[in-house]
């Protein structure tokens, strides 16, 4: 029971420093792979950056990993990372490989109940997430669209307002569904 | 930890390098791997629980790479079974109500507009101040323009709200909602003409 409560000052000191060292290794890090490190745009991109944090705790909290061994790493993780994201943005085929393709859930304020489906998406989770997204009436919703990441976009606005360009929906499975007209921006 | 070597944290091996390294991209391979097969849902976040079971599979990625020795099929095995139960559970939940109501946290009215919902606040544990934190976080202005506050499933709060002689709140958004009675609605029939 002892050890749960009392520690000596030479385990204090190495945690103290090896937190010192491995934040500066974070930052190192975070600076040569810029914005992109810690973003969330594809599906994994989330648990990556989790998977990260929990390498840091790990090295602050005891002897294994060590500090070469946890640098190494994070130094793989940001790489596998880095490499990815510049295959998917050189590559037609990357993006394919790794990402789920977003889907559309909600056209016009109308559920659309085979995709909810296929994507395991219940009647209450889509009342939710327009409730978060402030909808007052199911009128105001443009589409609803199933990102790559797991987040819910609800696209809406007065419903006598602007109509959606079909450009914001370029890349999601379905959004013919929307009859949008033709995408005309070249931007 | 009478035995502590500050050398154990100092150093490592070039075994234990090359571990690291390919370890990490093989459970990073598997991890796209499991995530195409299991679809969007993934890393939704739907249910009480789906956060945790994301954090979980971060954490999973992570210690598979620091644990010593071939860890990769244990993590591999570990993540099986995490991917496995989010979807399975998924699944169920989508196809029958009983599942959901039986799993997931009912959403809970906390504000309507005719001010704070008190013994609800008691209920979830919510804090007046709290609330005050998401109004202004929704940058609600007034607290007229308040239709109501929800407590979702996810520990997420909504904040449903607009100018005060603006739109009503249509019934169909509190479907499910635990006490959606208490706050003033219209039915203005859209959720049948759309759903």
């Amino acid at each position: 029971m002892a050890s749960w409560f009392s520690t000596d000052l030479t385990t204090l000191l190495a945690t103290v420093l090896s937190t010192l060292s491995i934040y500066v290794v974070l930052i190192a890090l975070v600076r040569v792979v810029g914005l992109r490190s810690f973003s969330k745009m594809t599906s994994v991109d989330f648990a990556m950056t989790i998977a990260m944090g929990s390498v840091l705790a790990s090295t602050i909290l005891g002897e294994s990993p060590s500090l070469p061994q946890a640098a190494v790493a994070l130094t793989s993780l940001f790489a596998i990372q880095w490499t990815v994201s510049r295959l998917r943005k050189d590559t037609a085929w990357m993006e394919h490989v790794s990402d789920n393709e977003p889907l559309v859930l909600m056209s016009g304020g109308r559920m659309l109940r085979d995709n909810m489906t296929s994507a395991r998406v219940t009647e209450q989770d889509l009342w939710a997430k327009l409730r978060e997204a402030n909808v007052l009436d199911p009128a105001e919703v443009r589409a609803v669209v199933f990102e790559t990441t797991g987040d819910i976009s609800v696209l809406h606005g007065a419903p006598t307002g602007t109509a959606l360009h079909p450009c914001l929906l370029r890349g999601v499975r379905d959004a013919d569904r929307l009859d949008l007209g033709p995408d005309d921006f070249t931007g | 930890m009478s035995d502590f070597d500050p050398s154990d944290w100092l150093f490592t091996t070039w075994g234990a390098v090359g571990d690291v390294v390919l370890t990490a991209i093989g459970i990073y391979a598997v991890l796209i791997v499991y995530t195409r097969l299991a679809g969007l849902r993934t890393f939704s976040k739907m249910s009480a629980f789906d956060f945790a079971m994301t954090v979980a599979i971060g954490s999973i990625v992570a210690g598979s790479i620091l644990f010593d020795g071939p860890s990769l099929l244990r993590a591999v095995v570990a993540l099986t079974v995490v991917f496995g139960l989010q979807i399975g559970l998924a699944a169920l939940r989508q196809r029958s109500q009983a599942v959901s109501d039986a799993v997931d946290n009912e959403p809970l009215v906390l504000m309507t507009q005719d001010g704070m919902v008190r013994d609800n606040l008691r209920r979830a544990k919510v804090t007046e101040e709290d609330v005050w934190a998401k109004l202004r976080e929704a940058n609600v202005i007034r607290v007229s323009e308040v239709r109501a506050v929800v407590f979702e499933a996810t520990g997420d709060i909504s904040v449903l709200h607009g100018p005060a002689d603006g739109e009503a709140l249509e019934a169909c958004l509190l479907t499910g909602v635990r006490d959606a009675d208490r706050v003033s609605t219209v039915d203005r029939g859209n959720a049948d003409r759309y759903l």
